[in-house]
């Protein structure tokens, strides 16, 4: 064992994690050398410095501030951690999802499989060029995926193929889903969907009524029809309804109608009413809160 | 997996290189707890953060080298652990998983606020220069025997990146076992054991004065 060795292996050694045979080859080799005697000296003081340190006290009210900020709705997560919560649940649990690798191949489709968003590493050339001379993605895909994908580096290549009536696209409501995973040696490569749905206002039109179109509307449809306006929220997806709550909260608590809203879903709305009323109720006092604080 | 990837991989993922599925961890003493969050009783989450506000804030303490920056990044550490913690799925001893979100976001914090970090950066060039660190008044190591000692170690261990910092305060301070660091930094074990070493090395050479017996060779 010579000089090199022992300063590769201090670490080891002053941890007790030699064996037994390295371990009294080491001590040969410290007997008869000053130099890495002192070494082994100096370096063993380390950790007992680091260790005491003297303690320190968290803030007493760090509990309280971090589940007022909770209750005020800043752990709400984000677009970008519910697409990272749903691949998560696709994946294999010993298997890291990074999110640059992870979308490389993202496959955008609506509902008909019209649009194609593509990592640049994950086409060919020729295809790729093919796939860029097509006409832009609709804004709200764009939009959706810019906070999927939080770096320029990250987002993948944009791009339609297809025809979609513009009108549909400004109806559509644009939502992440993962449909599967390849796993192509370590790494996952999870594909994944962005989906067009109809929006709400669309669905009330296509059953013969005029659309509702703002959210005052909305709120005049939750109180004179909450049965109604409660089957339809039960057909729509997560992130719709999340939408909806939000913009319906805001607005009811903006106009002092929250109770009201809560009311005529619970005692009107029927069986899917009431666990909207409740995230209702629940975001309305977000809403009110951040108002209140804000006047 | 570079650090990289575990401050964007907010700390669900496990590392890549432990790619089998690894059984539920049995003996978690927080279990009960988290799966009555995980139901939704958020009195659960704030009772776990009762549980593990002291060793995240020391090791924010530590990282960050100031109570004020501490105390933000211990908020924003629970806040992300609320935020992403539903997702935990007992691979790992939940305080694994609360240590690797504080990691995140002590790593996160310093790198996104470059601005701030200029300035710590700044304050340090002035200490050098022996113009020395605002006290921190607040901080009960100012009260206790032996301020410049403790000063020396704390500042001493600021001055190591925080690819270093990170695991040797998780070693020698926080008292983890090498495979848990590998886990929450999302690098081998291996890396881990390396930059300790590195680390205590780094360490040595800042605290020279201070050691014993370092001239001498003195037999162990």
């Amino acid at each position: 064992m010579n000089h090199k060795d022992v300063h590769n292996r201090m670490s080891d050694y002053l941890d007790g994690d030699l064996d037994l045979d390295k371990r009294a080859v080491f001590d040969a080799h410290l007997d008869g050398c000053a130099e890495c005697r002192a070494d082994a000296e100096e370096l063993r003081q380390i950790p007992n410095l680091l260790r005491n340190l003297p303690d320190v006290e968290p803030p007493p009210m760090l509990a309280a501030d971090v589940m007022r900020r909770i209750r005020l709705g800043e752990a709400t997560p984000t677009v970008g951690d519910r697409i990272r919560g749903l691949l998560s649940e696709f994946a294999s649990p010993g298997i890291a999802i990074p999110t640059g690798a992870m979308l490389a191949a993202f496959v955008l489709a609506l509902t008909s499989g019209q649009f194609q968003l593509s990592g640049t590493t994950a086409r060919a050339p020729a295809e790729r060029s093919s796939v860029q001379r097509l006409a832009p993605i609709p804004p709200e895909a764009a939009e959706l995926a810019s906070r999927v994908f939080r770096s320029p580096t990250e987002m993948p290549q944009l791009a339609r193929i297809g025809q979609v009536p513009a009108a549909s696209q400004r109806r559509a409501y644009f939502e992440l889903q993962p449909v599967s995973t390849e796993l192509r040696g370590s790494g996952a490569q999870p594909r994944v969907q962005i989906v067009a749905r109809p929006s709400l206002a669309s669905r009330f039109a296509g059953a013969g009524r005029s659309s509702p179109s703002s959210a005052d509307d909305w709120l005049a449809v939750v109180l004179q029809q909450p049965a109604e306006f409660a089957r339809r929220q039960a057909s729509l997806s997560l992130a719709e309804r999340e939408h909806w709550v939000r913009v319906l909260a805001l607005r009811a608590a903006e106009t002092g109608t929250t109770g009201a809203v809560i009311d005529a879903l619970q005692r009107r709305g029927g069986k899917e009413a009431q666990s909207f009323a409740q995230a209702f109720g629940a975001e309305a006092r977000i809403a009110s809160a951040q108002l209140a604080t804000s006047r | 997996m570079s650090y990289e990837m575990v401050e964007q991989g907010v700390g669900v993922s496990t590392p890549a290189r432990s790619v089998a599925a690894r059984p539920p961890v049995i003996d978690d003493p927080d279990a009960e707890l988290v799966a009555a969050w995980q139901a939704g009783d958020d009195s659960a989450f704030e009772q776990l953060v009762r549980r593990h506000e002291k060793r995240v804030f020391r090791l924010l303490m530590r990282m960050m080298g100031n109570r004020e920056e501490a105390e933000d990044v211990a908020q924003e550490t629970f806040i992300s652990l609320f935020r992403h913690g539903k997702r935990f799925r007992s691979e790992a001893r939940f305080s694994t998983f609360v240590y690797r979100v504080a990691a995140n976001a002590a790593l996160n914090r310093r790198r996104s606020l470059g601005r701030r970090r200029a300035r710590i950066e700044k304050l340090a060039t002035r200490q050098a220069a022996g113009d020395d660190l605002p006290q921190q008044p607040r901080d009960p190591e100012d009260s206790a025997l032996g301020q410049e000692f403790t000063r020396s170690v704390r500042d001493a261990l600021q001055t190591l990146s925080p690819s270093l910092r990170m695991p040797i305060v998780l070693y020698d301070i926080e008292g983890l076992p090498y495979g848990e660091i590998a886990g929450i930094l999302g690098v081998a074990e291996g890396t881990v054991k390396s930059r300790i070493h590195r680390a205590r090395r780094a360490l040595r050479d800042q605290l020279q004065g201070l050691l014993s017996g370092t001239s001498g060779g003195t037999s162990p």
